[in-house]
């Protein structure tokens, strides 16, 4: 029973910066940019939270720094794919490489081959109350803090997205620029801060996956996450609700992964266990890979005439 | 106040490059009228419109709004006056509801969660006042055409507009929509508001409007009252700068074999189209044969189950008394026969290939575009000069993208293309969508021209004018089956009308 519950909880804690990814993909593809930069605002903040972590050892100003690193990363990138109209997928990937290299080139300045030293992460709070109620208040309710802020990121976003004035803009952008132009909504104003927008979210995902989960930095330690992230968001809709559900199935594959390494008597290469998640995503892609409609105008350039 | 004009253009020039789109044109609306703007295809109305709407800016001259000057930078200014901008294709987003799109773009408070219930309201009342008929939670992808304009004219209307400018708003429309279109026109006068109705269809306009503007090659022309005693023919002849001819003359009709013969033909819809149900037809060399029908009757699945495009379901196909019901495209294709979609630059061309690339697109390995081996530039652009001069396709050269020319010329390569040769079957659907009086009259010669040469043409139009001027036999398409087919001399307007809107005909014909 216990290890059941176990296995839900860190499935819950280790799909939240898969799910903090797939929310800010839906802001940026809802608005019509594809969000395939998303691996480096979610890198480049693990670096930066880290930093900040190792230097002030204050746990809530290094998040927030991620956050705003990602942000930053993000806005760069719609200078280029939003503005100046270079191909999105091609500039996302350029980003992606770009803050690879240059975090591992700063690690090795800085902290040499030795690495960075681990830090304690913060620990759980248990909720008074509804951590007592059976099996649910174990899962869900027994957590570190960031990730109760995150329960409330999802429906927050789905309102925002579906309900608020601004979030009708911005699907009015992703679906038809040139008649959100023509009621007078700015196109690229609203693609710009989507894009952002989305950027703060994968900067949250990393320096939550850096700070509370990892402990330090190492190279290119956001492994899939992001890319996991992009496909739950595809997954799901481009709705946090669908995508956070489908961020949970590759959160309870890789609390899979990491149980079976732990049991004694499976004789498993590492190596083919650390392919579950990568395997969910495939079967995921397949199953649900037709007939998913995407924002009639995603990765499509606006330009006024 | 005591200004009689809400708007008024003066002198306006624009060019793009070194095209003069907009050369010193003036244009005055006054309040409570409906204004038409005639002229042809590329006259400039829409480009005038555009400097109106603030989409382009302008190189020379200035707009008085109510009698002040004022500077229209962005739709947004254009908006914030008062102008309200229907075009040709809708500024909907097609997955949200009425509701949504009205609610788009607007700055008056500035919510953070859409009051719904408020804006629902409001829409109802205007859908009232206006007699739109309107449901603000329908998503618009589910609406007809005519109810999708509507649901423009409750977006300008719900932000106050005062004048209201209509790009073609016709060209889609059904006759009956037409006619619940002008009612809405008339009531919109009656409140005090202003619409610049932009059309080349001259009866309509005669119909419809207090005074008329014409434009032609980027100038204002004419700028006149509506009066009881002007005619088509003048207007048609200030439009197009010289005299041209209406009526159309028709020899005698001599049906000969049956060229395409269908036979209980059915295939499934896709997405919202009906589908073909039990669809059995002949049509003969030397005959055109219309199909009339409300958008949405199955046109284009009837067309692309002759073609090979959708799965047959049921029923057999014969072309000159062979069974063609399970060839492919392609050997259809090899089958003499010209196909003209309804769609233009989504199924009969490709926009950004060149003039000689569209012409070459369904052969490019048969002289004179190539062998099996490669495509020779050489000959195929000496062939699509010649068919280019024989169908009066007006471009610069044969190297210019599809998609740069307009509607009318675009039509006309597809012509070339389709019926350059001679064929003895034509398929026209939707053929004058779109199109000015000229480019119209040509493809009317061109199907009259095929018929009297012994092709059989099948010509599928909502444009009840157009199926009973052209057609020797016209049927009517309801929800994809054939409602009945009459001779020409038994057919008018009523009868098919009726026809169209699924009312059994007395079976005049078999």
């Amino acid at each position: 029973m216990t290890s059941i519950v176990l296995y839900f909880n860190s499935a819950i804690t280790l799909a939240v910066p898969i799910l903090l990814v797939a929310i800010g993909v839906c802001y940026s593809e809802k608005s019509g940019v594809y969000a395939m930069n998303s691996d480096s605002s979610m890198l480049g903040s693990c670096f930066i939270s880290v930093a900040i972590m190792l230097g002030t050892g204050n746990a809530v100003l290094a998040i927030l720094g991620g956050v705003l690193a990602g942000g930053i990363i993000a806005a760069l990138f719609s200078i280029f794919a939003v503005r100046i109209g270079a191909n999105q997928c091609l500039i996302g990937l350029a980003f992606n490489f770009t803050v690879m290299g240059l975090t591992s080139s700063l690690l090795r300045l800085f902290w040499n081959t030795g690495g960075i030293p681990q830090f304690a992460q913060p620990g759980r709070v248990a909720i008074p109350l509804l951590s007592q109620i059976p099996v649910i208040g174990a899962i869900l309710f027994n957590q570190p803090v960031m990730i109760y802020l995150v329960y409330i990121m999802v429906p927050v976003s789905w309102w925002v997205l579906f309900k608020s004035t601004w979030g009708l803009q911005i699907r009015a952008v992703g679906e038809n620029p040139s008649c959100a132009d023509s009621v007078g909504i700015r196109v690229i104003r609203t693609r710009t801060i989507a894009v952002i927008v989305g950027g703060l979210f994968s900067g949250c995902g990393g320096a939550i996956l850096a700070v509370q989960q990892v402990g330090t930095f190492t190279e290119e330690m956001t492994g899939a996450r992001a890319w996991m992230g992009i496909i739950s968001a595809y997954f799901g809709g481009w709705s946090p609700i669908g995508s956070a559900g489908a961020a949970l199935v590759f959160g309870l594959a890789e609390s899979l992964e990491k149980r079976i390494q732990l049991l004694p008597f499976i004789n498993l290469s590492s190596y083919v266990v650390q392919m579950f998640p990568y395997i969910a995503a495939l079967i995921v892609i397949v199953l649900t890979g037709r007939n998913r409609r995407h924002p009639a105008a995603m990765a499509k350039y606006y330009q006024k005439q | 106040m005591g200004n009689d004009y809400m708007v008024e253009m003066q002198h306006i020039t624009k060019s793009f490059g070194k095209l003069i789109a907009n050369n010193d044109v003036s244009l005055k609306i006054k309040k409570g009228e409906i204004h038409a703007l005639l002229g042809e295809n590329g006259a400039g109305k829409s480009t005038l419109m555009n400097v109106l709407y603030g989409f382009y800016g302008k190189d020379k001259g200035k707009i008085l709004w109510d009698g002040k000057e004022v500077s229209i930078k962005d739709p947004d200014d254009a908006i914030k006056l008062g102008i309200g901008m229907i075009h040709q294709h809708f500024m909907l987003v097609k997955k949200f509801t009425v509701l949504e799109n009205v609610t788009l773009g607007m700055k008056e408070g500035k919510w953070i969660e859409i009051p719904t219930e408020e804006i629902r309201k409001r829409i109802m009342e205007l859908s009232d006042l206006y007699g739109l008929n309107i449901k603000p939670d329908a998503r618009i992808e589910d609406l007809t055409v005519g109810e999708q304009q509507r649901v423009e004219i409750v977006k300008a209307l719900y932000r106050h507009s005062k004048l209201l400018i209509m790009d073609e708003p016709t060209a889609v429309l059904t006759p009956q929509e037409v006619t619940k279109l002008f009612e809405v026109l008339h009531k919109l006068r009656a409140e005090g508001k202003s619409v610049l109705f932009i059309s080349h269809k001259l009866p309509e306009v005669l119909e419809i409007s207090n005074s008329i503007s014409i434009m032609r090659d980027g100038c204002m022309v004419e700028n006149m009252e509506n009066r009881p005693d002007l005619d088509e023919r003048q207007l048609a002849n200030a439009m197009v700068g010289r005299e041209i001819l209406l009526d159309i003359e028709k020899s005698e009709c001599k049906p000969g074999d049956v060229v395409l013969k269908l036979d209980g033909a059915c295939c499934d819809g896709v997405n919202t189209s009906c589908g073909v149900t039990d669809f059995s037809l002949e049509v003969r060399r030397g005959e055109i044969v219309g199909l009339a029908g409300v958008d949405g009757n199955g046109q284009t699945d009837l067309s692309e189950l002759i073609m090979g495009l959708r799965k047959q379901t049921k029923g057999k196909i014969e072309f000159l008394g062979q069974d063609i019901t399970h060839l492919t495209t392609k050997q259809r294709r090899e089958l003499s026969l010209g196909y003209i979609p309804a769609d233009r630059l989504n199924s009969a061309m490709v926009g950004e290939f060149t003039l000689r690339m569209n012409m070459a697109i369904n052969k490019p390995d048969k002289a004179p575009f190539g062998t099996k081996w490669a495509f020779n530039k050489k000959s195929a652009g000496a062939y699509t000069r010649e068919k280019m001069k024989e169908f009066n396709v007006i471009a610069q050269s044969d190297e210019v993208p599809a998609k740069n020319l307009s509607g009318g010329n675009q039509q006309k390569v597809v012509l070339a293309r389709e019926v350059g040769e001679k064929v003895d079957l034509i398929i026209a659907v939707y053929p004058t969508r779109g199109l000015d009086i000229d480019a119209t009259r040509f493809v009317f010669d061109t199907m009259l021209k095929a018929r009297d040469k012994g092709t059989a043409v099948l010509y599928i139009s909502n444009e009840l004018e157009e199926i009973l001027q052209l057609s020797d036999r016209i049927g009517v398409l309801y929800e994809g089956t054939l409602n009945g087919i009459i001779p020409r001399e038994k057919a008018d307007v009523t009868t098919i009308g009726l026809m169209m809107a699924g009312r059994e005909a007395e079976v005049i014909d078999k």
